[in-house]
């Protein structure tokens, strides 16, 4: 019986010998198909990128008939299939190709792309930015082309973009995304419930600093014990005086000596401050692990936040949660790298028709009738129009964003919205002050292990820090001690290298 | 039997007792949870916290889902669909292999069941297998995409393949000098000798086809072809990505905010997907337990 056993298994004896052998056989073809595969992808681009030189030199005949496939992040709305068809009469009329416009959920987005980039797969524009299908990591893995040839030939889209901006956006010298225009600049604040503000008579112009915060969140916390002061605690984007960028969201730059820094260790005042806060009881008890905060906000038991203060802010939060809102802001308006990149639009090396779809978004940044028809739907079918460039949806309606496509300034406003709220953010894009390391990367690949263990020390400390959880000057010796272990000087020299190095190129 | 030997049987049997309560009510508490807040109203979430049993009783969430459910309603029909034909095709097709495979007379069967059993250690990785589907195979957005990649279980069939192999050799031979070919010996005695085998297999099966959502995240972009679990699981990324959105200060549309499904919804959605399953398995119980121990017995 036993014998019949080990004759009948098929893990016995000589098996597990062949097993061995298809596992090494099988290794080096994996190892073969790798180095294989590498050397073609590099080949396709460049044939491709010489295809479309030629291409774009034979331009002036009648447009080919093409399709465009344009993958966006967003949920399929309602009514998508009449408003993409008349869509396509403008499209086809203007330059003969017909939109297939692919939306992704906004959960999946990130793992669909991926693995549609990593099978070659052919379409031609996906919208792409520094926190959703991220830019640069495609750049590098080489999913876009170049667009610099293209742009040349399609001025009106590149006028409408300030110069600055297509420079700090380029990779090695070259552009790979058209930015989608609209709010680029980052200004950090606070809102507050306007009903306790009115109730307690708050007078919010006199706040300049953290600690004046400190008697108007006493004063929530002592008459509405049901509402929490603050959402959570902060200690290094507001009300901090001259603006000081960080690097790779690690280390400080002062821009007057260019001296490379850590931040952190500056402020102890303020962690102390967080620290007292968190003592007298404004933050929720959860705060290090509360996620989702919508449910709280929306019953109305958060007194204040830290928001992004942008044209029109007070209006989109009355819009999210049903009541009103003030907004005070708390820094400079800073134009940098994560704003200008938080909306672009990428034309795929898999394409069969770049200049084609460049056409498409000089469209969909220049046609008014265009963008606003893929924005907000068929007039009468999806809103209504209550002025000039004024309409007002109609409840489960075509629903999608006009950065993901193009020029926002040129969209429609919304009821409720101020009239001038484009024209104040295109004013505020460029009275804002361009951070200083404006268009300057951090090439992280010589100090790779070390920025990631920083990283993952600051993460842990800034949680328990900005929330006041424990003392903060034993927490920031342990944390100094940690940070000097993980090689923070090495970093520094590394980022004062490549700062230096930069500044002298340019 | 002696006094002392029934009261020590009492007394384990109490022990054993209590460990199987307890392990069942471990069990039984998150589901129940689940259904507890699914009947909470947000308002009670925010004040009072999750309970066990809710302080209000609230339908809202099953209003708020059941008001518009078309969504739902195809949801079902894609999932029904596709569990329905994938575990009736994968059912035949594994039996079938496992049946040649238990013949002691069919010579190749050692190197094929070896064949098998190799891609249960090793697979080409997921960026060949879609490419194999959308591009070779062209099954994006069909149902097939959603049926084939789970058709084809192994490990069930190798344990289809030991029980055929348990049934008594003397049968088939019989049936052979009365003149049965092969395939009337499986339709007619090997087939009808394993129910629950096939049984057992078919729920398994039937679970994995029901909980199946990876392939559609993969292959199905219309939203008409959206089967149940990628409908939830879709909705929950999607929540979970605007309030990882919100704490990052991102891009947040004001519409995209209001369209996030309450905690209480997403729960509702759960009961709502797990429902029809709760209720086949007592069905399939009687074959299950003999079912379970088919994989132990050799030879």
């Amino acid at each position: 019986m036993s014998k019949k056993l080990s004759k009948d298994g098929f893990l016995m004896g000589k098996y597990v010998r062949i097993l061995c052998i298809l596992i090494v056989v099988i290794m080096l073809f994996v190892l073969s198909v790798g180095c294989v595969k590498v050397k073609t992808e590099g080949e396709k681009t460049e044939s491709k990128v010489t295809t479309e030189s030629t291409e774009t030199k034979s331009e002036p005949e009648p447009l080919k008939p093409v399709k465009l496939l344009w993958y966006v992040r967003a949920q399929t709305p309602n009514n998508e299939k009449n408003v993409l068809e008349a869509a396509n009469k403008i499209i086809g009329e203007k330059i003969n190709a017909t939109l297939d416009l692919q939306f992704i959920n906004s959960g999946d987005f990130n793992e669909k792309m991926r693995m549609i980039m990593s099978a070659q797969e052919e379409y031609d524009l996906a919208y792409t930015a520094n926190w959703a299908n991220t830019f640069s990591n495609n750049v590098s893995n080489g999913a876009y082309i170049e667009l610099d040839d293209l742009l040349k030939e399609r001025k009106a889209l590149y006028n409408i973009i300030p110069e600055k901006i297509w420079e700090a956006l380029k990779v090695n010298g070259k552009t790979y995304g058209v930015p989608n225009y609209q709010i680029m600049y980052n200004e950090t604040g606070f809102w507050f419930k306007k009903d306790l503000i009115d109730k307690y008579n708050i007078d919010l112009s006199k706040v300049k600093k953290m600690e004046d915060l400190t008697p108007i969140y006493q004063t929530i916390k002592d008459n509405e014990p049901d509402v929490i002061p603050l959402r959570a605690g902060n200690a290094s984007t507001v009300f901090m005086g001259d603006y000081h960028p960080e690097i790779d969201n690690l280390l400080a730059v002062n821009p007057k000596t260019w001296e490379v820094y850590d931040m952190k260790p500056t402020l102890m005042d303020r962690y102390k401050l967080m620290r007292e806060w968190y003592q007298k009881g404004f933050f929720p008890s959860d705060v290090a692990t509360l996620k989702d905060e919508r449910p709280l906000i929306l019953e109305g038991k958060i007194f204040s936040r830290i928001v992004r203060i942008k044209p029109g802010v007070e209006g989109e939060l009355q819009a999210s949660y049903g009541y009103d809102f003030v907004t005070i802001s708390a820094s400079d308006k800073v134009l940098n790298y994560s704003g200008a990149a938080s909306a672009l639009t990428g034309i795929s090396t898999t394409s069969k028709n770049p200049e084609r779809a460049m056409m498409l978004l000089e469209l969909t940044n220049t046609d008014k009738e265009l963008l606003n028809l893929l924005t907000y739907g068929i007039e009468g079918q999806d809103y209504v129009k209550i002025g000039t460039d004024k309409i007002e949806k109609k409840p489960d309606s075509y629903t999608f964003y006009a950065w993901q496509l193009g020029n926002q300034f040129i969209a429609y406003t919304l009821k409720g919205q101020d009239d001038s709220v484009w024209e104040e953010t295109r004013k505020c894009n460029e009275q804002s002050i361009i951070d200083p390391l404006f268009g300057f990367t951090f090439d992280r690949t010589p100090v790779e292990n070390e920025v990631a263990q920083l990283k993952a020390i600051r993460t842990n400390f800034d949680d328990i820090m900005n929330n006041g959880l424990t003392d903060p000057e034993e927490a920031m010796a342990d944390r100094t001690q940690q940070m000097k272990a993980a090689g923070i000087d090495k970093v520094i020299a590394e980022m004062k290298k490549q700062v230096d190095a930069w500044r002298q190129s340019k | 039997m002696s006094i002392s030997a029934i009261k020590r049987n009492t007394v384990s049997q109490i022990i054993i007792n209590i460990f199987f309560i307890l392990l069942s009510v471990s069990f039984i508490t998150p589901l129940f949870a689940i259904i507890s807040i699914s009947l909470t109203s947000e308002r009670d979430v925010v004040n009072y916290g999750y309970s066990l049993i809710p302080p209000n009783i609230d339908f809202s969430a099953y209003k708020f889902i059941l008001s518009s459910p078309s969504t739902i309603l195809s949801a079902y029909k894609v999932t029904a669909i596709t569990s329905f034909i994938g575990v009736l095709s994968s059912l035949l097709i594994s039996s079938m292999c496992a049946f040649s495979l238990s013949r002691k007379d069919f010579k190749y069967r050692r190197q094929l069941t070896f064949y098998f059993f190799f891609t249960m250690l090793f697979n080409g990785g997921l960026v060949p297998y879609y490419i194999l589907m959308t591009k070779y195979l062209s099954l994006r957005n069909t149902y097939l995409a959603l049926i084939l990649p789970l058709i084809g279980n192994i490990w069930h069939m190798l344990i289809l393949r030991t029980f055929f192999q348990s049934l008594m050799v003397e049968i088939i031979e019989s049936a052979t000098i009365d003149g049965a070919s092969d395939v009337l010996i499986y339709a007619y005695i090997a087939l009808p000798l394993s129910t629950p085998a096939l049984a057992t297999i078919g729920l398994f099966q039937l679970l994995s086809f029901w909980n199946s959502w990876y392939p559609a995240l993969l292959f199905i972009t219309k939203k008409s072809l959206y089967p149940l679990q990628y409908l939830l699981q879709s909705m929950l990324r999607n929540a979970q990505e605007i309030i990882r959105n919100m704490e990052q200060m991102s891009f947040i549309a004001p519409e995209e905010l209001k369209n996030v499904p309450t905690e209480s919804t997403r729960m509702a959605m759960c009961i709502i997907a797990i429902g029809p399953i709760l209720f086949i398995f007592p069905f399939f119980q009687k074959y299950f337990v003999k079912g379970l121990t088919i994989g132990a017995v050799k030879g």
